[in-house]
Parts: structure tokens; sequence; C-alpha cells
């Protein structure tokens, strides 16, 4: 009887105008191979965030999609949002 | 004629169900897997139904201007979505934060899809601090933080950052 725990992240999404990397981490609990057990736990990446301590396939993803371009759009929805919000 | 599906059973000769005499109300499924989505009460976009997922999330509280780092005792995050709508309950409490400016919570588990920002109800207490009015919470578009306010009169303002809280939330919010 082998008791076995992986965590990886299983899921890794691009999602919306600004490409935030949403992604799954999964740990799953087998034994002898047959899994007895499956939990998520989920983070996102915004452009500009510090992806770092990232697995290797998640850095290589925000690397790809956060471009110079992307961060730069995104800061300037941020900064013209919060001008809005302050003007209501 | 009953059917009766569980999670490693598989249905052999049998291609259609009305044919074979098996009503609806005839079939118990248990733990059936679908790889796509179902369609409910229609078969438009609006019926579809493609996603279920449950999990956990870590949150965090920021300071508007100065993010800085809390002392946690609790930080604790969960999470169902179901299709494009995504229900986080949120329980942290803090003893100390080196941050300033307005309270922020970051690091929902989906990036914020509504097109603008959203209202939600929230549950607070904070320890150290007292509000007379409503106190709720919004989520930006395209983001992951909620903003917290209280209401004064018919004035809503951003709660300052407290030194230390204890604080409950339950939003609800649409994803891609």
């Amino acid at each position: 009887m082998a008791l076995e725990k992986t965590v990886a992240a299983d899921k890794i999404e691009i999602v919306g105008q600004f490409k935030a990397v949403q992604v799954r981490t999964a740990t799953v609990i087998t034994e002898d191979g047959v899994e007895l057990s499956r939990s998520f736990h989920r983070h996102v990446i915004q452009p500009g965030d510090d992806y770092s301590n990232e697995e290797a396939e998640v850095q290589a993803v925000c690397a790809a999609v956060h471009t110079d371009e992307v961060k730069a759009a995104y800061a300037a929805f941020l900064e013209a949002q919060s001008a809005e919000l302050a003007g209501e | 004629m009953a059917l009766v599906l569980n999670g490693s059973g598989t249905i052999t000769g049998v291609t259609d169900l009305a044919t074979a005499g098996v009503a609806l109300e005839d079939a118990a499924l248990t733990d059936p897997v679908v790889t796509g989505g179902i369609y409910l009460g229609g078969t438009g976009a609006a019926n579809y139904l493609d996603d279920y997922e449950e999990g956990t999330f870590t949150p965090t509280v920021e300071g508007s201007t100065t993010a800085g780092s809390a002392s946690y005792s609790s930080q604790n995050g969960v999470y169902t979505k179901i299709g494009n709508l995504v229900t986080v309950n949120i329980f942290m409490s803090y003893g100390s934060h080196t941050g300033s400016g307005n309270m922020l919570v970051r690091n929902l588990p989906f990036a914020n899809a509504s097109g603008k920002q959203v209202d939600g109800c929230m549950v607070t207490w904070n320890t150290g601090t007292t509000y007379s009015g409503t106190v709720f919470s919004d989520m930006n578009n395209a983001s992951t933080q909620l903003n917290i306010y209280y209401t004064a009169g018919s004035t809503a303002t951003q709660v300052a950052l407290p030194s230390g809280a204890a604080v409950a939330i339950h939003f609800s919010y649409r994803v891609s």
C-alpha cells in the first residue's frame, strides 16, 4: 500500500483583454496508483505581477503573454478605472 | 426499465433511451462524468452549463498606498464556480500590518469579467474599528481585488487599512 501526494498546476488559463493567467493547483492523493482525493487551489497572475516563484511552465506562459505592451495597457486601464471611480 | 449509471459503468447496446423504453424518471445517475457541458431548460448559449468547480485560495489584506504585509492568524478562502459565476467566502484575521492607505482584499481565485465593477454583499467585523453604516465591497473590472467601503449617510467611503482586524466576506462575481 503506497500512498503518494502530488501537487502541481494542472490548469493554466489565459483570460480577458489583459491576459490574466489563472493557475489551478491540484493536490492529488493516490494509493497504489488509484486516486483517493483531488483538491484545487487557485491564484491569478495579472500583468505586472511578480511570477518568479511560480512553476517553470507558469513562468513561461506569463513571459509569453505579459508583454510590455500588455503590462502598459493594463496599468493604463487600472489608472483610468481609478480616475473614473474617484469621479463618482 | 430502469437505467442506472455509476462512475465506472458503461452503457452498451443502447443508442436511444426512448427506443429502449427508459423514461428519464427511471434513470438514476451516480457520479456520471460529463466531459462537455449540458443544456438546461433550452438549447441556447444561455442554457449551457459547462463548468463546476470548488476549491480554496489564499486571500491577502493589503494597503492601497503601501501594500505591506500582515501577520495572519487565519487566512482562508474557499470558492465555488458554477458556470460563469464565482462565489467566494473569506475569513482573515491578523494582529498587525505594515501597509498603509485604504483596505484592499486581494488574490481572489479568478479575474473579474463582469465588464464593470460589481457591488457585493459583505459581512465583516473589525477589531479596533467600528462603522455606524453598512460595510460592503466592490470589485474592479479585470481585477482580483476587492475594495472595502462603509456608508456614512449617503456617502460611501473606503475603509482605511486597520492595523489589526478580523474580516469575513461573502462575494459573488462573473468570470470569463
